[in-house]
């Protein structure tokens, strides 16, 4: 990792990024009964995520974007989650329609997942050469003494520094930002299609951050592997993904390439998020009588009793008796921008 | 060391060479085992209707700072001047009616409210215990409180269990300003809520500020929410304050390596932001228990030299109002990156 680096990928970008899906979520819907009634976390989600691309999926708690992921790999909690409909479509397969076995041979192999924190998914009693090279020997078939190897090689791979010593650390030895760094190795040890990094930087500071999310960018770039990165911080999504998918309340509400979703947001949700947060290079420079942050009026409706019709319409400043009465349908408004919002059009015509 | 209130006059709180070290006791004898240098020699000053936002990484001290200058923890040296009352050694006794006049707001919502006190009475207790307004009086003033806030009310019989995250943090600013005070100190008031919930508080924050003259210790590790409360910032890193300025100049022209890598270290959300030249630091912070020799900061510095390794660097007047702790200055070095962010391009 050299410093003071100049990235950033050009500015041509087309609106969609050419190549097929490797991963295509289609009409999803995981919801979890519970004693107080069915919660529709995740209600007929869909996106696709193509070689060599990072897929950003932003919202708030509670929107549904870490059970989509969590049901990719079946590892919602049953009971009291449940996939009730859709597809997943991977590999010429349908993910839900495999039997555990062959789910166990997908996990961790051919699609991965780092999490928010490391700490709770290593196991303590293990060192990190152990973990790493588990997965290495189930899923490559590989000796023990091969995977040990292929493990300190991984630990160089995401710059930690003496891998062959620190291969024998235990998690609690490792710093928060090195932790991480010891579940990308994991994650990335069998070369997956898909890594799938839910809130991968929230738990560590800014500059860690900010070595993590490159460490990222250079192995997306040496392995070609397709990256769906969850996060609520619309920052790091602007200056990380290629596409985006905003959701609320459990469905998807806008989809756009990075440049269209930040230039040219279309659901009014996306604008009054992206309008919410101070921006650091705009707020330096306000004057003393300080602007105050558009707020979006309330807070994310309850998943036990959504409003009728469409979910943000309590909050929107936009919203008519015809929000009121249906959810607006998920409609293509320009080549790649995808907007849920029966007055998109009237709001991609105004400036954001 | 420095004092950077030069107007003591108007100054309200000024802070001189503060410490606050925790020693690490261990075994059974409890032996003194080694020291946490948490706050390790900081000085700044806040004036009347200020906010001085106080950023930097986990462990870097800026909490202790918060809480050491209310006088929740001793302060182990330095001086605490509150319009001029030097209060670093008063006692529980001497700190009441000062207590009244600095409050606090904390970061976490769910763990700083009582859960079994309703919120009306987490709201009042401030005023029983100075033993401020009674009965009736006492119910409207916090029925006040309540909408100052953005509350209606009649939740005022509500458990903190029954309100939102936002809603908490509300509770939480209401009992703050119980009892009129001049200066608060915010403790990562917004880090743990949503994104559309944040900017509420935040902007609840400002009006509060303007309305009633309050002075802030903004305490956060989001510089982009500091920089948009703050009229100055000081950058915290590892005990020691590195770098303060107003807001602006300290993202337009900043002094201190470390502050131009974490200016550049914050994603900003917008398409553009990407194409900005970036300072990607190597490692972690080191301990506080044990830390560097030197300048802190010469062990992750793309700059350092010899003297860095040795000697520390003294915070000092660079440009006029514009402190800095690095040696490149007193060298005569000129500071060799260009301004981290920026549009330059799209």
């Amino acid at each position: 990792m050299s410093q003071g680096v100049l990235f950033g990928r050009t500015a041509e970008e087309p609106e969609t990024a050419p190549g097929a899906a490797v991963l295509e979520i289609d009409d999803l819907r995981t919801h979890f009964f519970t004693q107080a009634g069915v919660v529709r976390a995740v209600d007929g989600v869909s996106y696709a995520v193509r070689a060599g691309e990072t897929l950003g999926v932003v919202g708030e708690s509670g929107c549904g974007k870490s059970v989509t992921a969590l049901s990719v790999l079946r590892l919602v909690a049953d009971p009291p989650g449940r996939i009730v409909g859709g597809k997943i479509r991977f590999g010429g397969a349908n993910l839900l329609d495999l039997s555990e076995n062959e789910m166990e041979g997908i996990r961790g192999n051919e699609i991965s997942m780092i999490f928010q924190e490391p700490m709770t998914s290593l196991n303590p009693l293990l060192t990190v050469g152990r973990q790493i090279s588990e997965a290495i020997t189930v899923h490559q078939g590989v000796s023990a003494r091969g995977a040990m190897n292929k493990a300190v090689e991984m630990l160089r791979r995401v710059s930690i520094p003496e891998p062959e010593r620190r291969v024998h650390a235990y998690p609690h030895q490792l710093s928060g930002g090195m932790r991480q760094r010891v579940m990308i190795a994991m994650a990335l040890s069998c070369n997956p299609k898909v890594l799938i990094a839910d809130e991968p930087t929230t738990a560590l500071d800014v500059t860690i951050q900010a070595q993590i999310l490159e460490l990222m960018r250079e192995l997306q770039e040496t392995f070609g592997t397709a990256i769906i990165l969850i996060t609520h911080d619309m920052g790091v999504v602007a200056e990380n993904a290629d596409r985006v998918v905003v959701m609320y309340a459990g469905r998807k509400v806008e989809e756009a390439s990075a440049r269209t979703l930040f230039e040219q947001p279309g659901h009014p949700y996306t604008r009054g998020l992206l309008d919410s947060i101070p921006k650091l290079d705009v707020v330096a420079h306000e004057d003393a009588r300080r602007i105050r942050l558009n707020e979006i009026e309330g807070m994310v409706p309850s998943l036990h009793n959504l409003p009728k019709g469409c979910t943000f319409a309590p909050r929107c400043e936009f919203a008519t008796d015809q929000c009121r009465a249906a959810y607006p349908p998920l409609l293509q408004h320009r080549p790649g921008h995808v907007i849920a919002c029966w007055h998109a059009d009237k709001l991609l015509a105004s400036p954001a | 060391m420095i004092t950077a209130g030069a107007n003591g006059a108007q100054t309200l709180i000024e802070v001189r060479d503060l410490k606050k070290h925790f020693p690490i006791i261990k075994g059974v004898f409890s032996r003194p085992a080694g020291t946490v240098y948490a706050v390790d020699g900081v000085s700044f000053h806040i004036d009347p209707g200020e906010t001085l936002g106080l950023v930097g990484e986990s462990g870097c001290g800026k909490s202790t700072v918060g809480r050491t200058l209310l006088k929740l923890l001793e302060p182990t040296a330095g001086r605490i001047i509150v319009r001029g009352e030097d209060i670093s050694g008063h006692d529980h006794e001497q700190m009441l009616p000062y207590r009244r006049q600095m409050q606090m707001i904390y970061q976490d919502p769910y763990a700083s409210l009582n859960p079994r006190m309703s919120a009306g009475e987490i709201v009042s207790e401030p005023f029983a215990i100075h033993r401020v307004a009674t009965g009736g009086e006492r119910q409207d003033r916090v029925a006040a409180l309540f909408e100052r806030v953005g509350l209606r009310p009649e939740l005022m019989r509500a458990y903190p269990h029954e309100f939102s995250g936002g809603q908490r943090q509300r509770i939480g600013i209401a009992r703050a300003l119980a009892l009129s005070p001049e200066f608060v100190v915010s403790d990562e008031p917004v880090s743990a809520l949503d994104v559309s919930i944040q900017a509420q508080i935040i902007n609840l924050l400002m009006d509060l500020q303007d309305e009633l003259g309050l002075s802030y210790l903004f305490v956060a590790h989001d510089l982009a929410v500091v920089e948009h409360l703050s009229h100055r910032v000081a950058v915290m890193y590892l005990g020691r304050i590195v770098e303060v300025t107003d807001k602006t100049t300290l993202f337009d022209t900043p002094l201190h390596p470390y502050t131009e890598a974490l200016l550049s270290a914050v994603p900003i959300p917008k398409y553009s932001a990407r194409s900005r030249k970036r300072v990607i630091l190597k490692g972690d912070v080191p301990s506080p228990i044990n830390p560097p020799a030197g300048c802190h900061f010469h062990t992750r510095c793309i700059y350092a030299h010899a003297r860095c390794r040795e000697e520390v660097p003294a915070l000092r007047e660079v440009t006029p109002g514009h402190w800095a702790s690095c040696h490149l200055h007193d060298d005569g070095i000129k500071f060799p990156l260009a301004p981290p962010t920026g549009n330059q391009s799209t």
